[in-house]
């Protein structure tokens, strides 16, 4: 029997289905931790944000709209911006955006779970992000994963502002350009 | 201050930063002025927020901490205890509502059996609970609360059936006796019923379907 999709599980959890949610979390639980370690380095506030971050989940599944995105990319940017918000309260500076570039997130590997999301474009984003100058990826992954503005990025890498916002302009572009005009993002 | 004018040339280069929500000041006011009536440029930056969003897919993978996923179901008001049968809170729960529903219903201090007792209600006798199962899987919970008279209460969240089923017990010395009949919808269903028997003499009890046992507790044990 197939496995259900991401969207499916979260339809199932906007009416309280319990399994749904039991599902989902054992499929997210590693994903969604990981990020949240790569952003705030802490593993105990890691745990925090992950927690959290399913929880809102869980509570706000009837607001996921699958015309927007995937479930992935939903789930994950909750799990960011909660990630941002913490590393904001307890740290002045977010840890080297090589946490995100170096543990995994470039390689190859994913569980074979984790192959449900039939909308998975991972493989696509990482040869987009390997095509792009060290410095461009640098700059992109701090302002958009760890949500650091141009300024904190010039600050952060010792460069102008202006070289800052060209390296996260051309970044972006590239990477939109490299995933496709027509086809929707995962 | 009014905001002069832009076009899409003039802030093609200030997209990504308005799709990131890094662009502050005067500049978005500028670049939203132009964006918010421009059908490109509005596709262009959410095109821009999908590809930036996207990266997040290809975010490391960790093994999270040792009880993580309870933590989280528990949170939920989920319990990782039953795993994917059923949620024990949610079912306790709706026992407990049973229960003082019926306690309201007839006046008596049958919530009692839940806590401890006072007055002429059933005896503070410790709780007796105990899964209702079929094949290894859990299907329900069955909750005695001892006193006189003793009382039984049943919930069942996976029975598999929708009609009309049959409660039964047997005791200590291989009787049986039928508690009730009650509904089932859609194989869920919460009930509770005054024992024929004392709690404590109560071994078993199963639900029964035209004959059929769906589900079984032992109890007492």
């Amino acid at each position: 029997m197939s496995e259900p999709s991401d969207e499916a599980l979260l339809a199932g959890m906007a009416i309280g289905d319990e399994r749904a949610a039991v599902v989902f979390v054992r499929r997210y639980q590693r994903r969604v931790y990981g990020l949240a370690r790569s952003i705030v380095g802490d593993p105990r506030s890691a745990e925090d944000v992950a927690q959290d971050a399913l929880v809102r989940v869980w509570r706000h599944a009837q607001v996921f709209d699958p015309r927007r995105g995937s479930a992935a990319v939903w789930v994950l940017a909750i799990t960011r911006n909660l990630a941002i918000d913490a590393i904001r309260v307890r740290r002045p500076t977010p840890l080297d955006p090589a946490q995100f570039l170096t543990l995994g997130s470039l390689s190859e590997e994913r569980l074979p779970e984790e192959a449900a999301d039939a909308s998975d474009r991972a493989p696509q984003i990482r040869e987009a992000l390997r095509a792009l100058p060290v410095e461009q990826r640098r700059a992109l992954v701090l302002a958009t994963v760890y949500g650091l503005t141009a300024s904190d990025v010039s600050e952060r890498e010792g460069i102008p502002l202006g070289t800052a916002k060209t390296r996260i302009r051309a970044g972006l572009q590239k990477l939109r350009r490299a995933l496709g005009a027509e086809v929707p993002l995962a | 201050m009014s905001v002069r004018p832009a076009d899409c040339a003039t802030v093609a280069d200030e997209l990504p930063e308005l799709a990131l929500g890094t662009l502050s000041g005067a500049r978005r006011a500028v670049v939203l002025s132009h964006v918010q009536g421009c059908a490109r440029c509005i596709d262009e930056v959410d095109r821009l927020a999908s590809a930036a969003d996207a990266i997040l897919a290809v975010a490391p993978d960790a093994e999270p901490p040792a009880g993580f996923e309870t933590v989280v179901l528990e949170r939920m008001g989920l319990s990782g205890r039953r795993r994917l049968r059923v949620a024990p809170r949610r079912r306790i729960t709706r026992i407990a509502l049973a229960a003082g529903a019926l306690a309201g219903a007839l006046g008596t201090g049958l919530g009692l059996g839940l806590s401890s007792a006072g007055g002429g209600g059933p005896a503070a006798v410790a709780p007796i609970a105990a899964d209702l199962t079929a094949h290894h899987a859990i299907l329900g919970e069955v909750y005695l609360a001892a006193g006189s008279p003793g009382w039984l209460f049943m919930s069942v969240d996976h029975l598999g059936v929708t009609g009309l089923v049959t409660c039964k017990v047997r005791t200590v010395g291989g009787a049986t006796s039928t508690v009730g009949t009650f509904w089932v919808e859609g194989g869920a269903g919460s009930w509770a019923y005054q024992l024929p028997v004392p709690a404590g003499q109560v071994r078993a009890a199963w639900v029964l379907s035209g004959g059929a046992v769906l589900a079984s507790a032992q109890l007492n044990r």
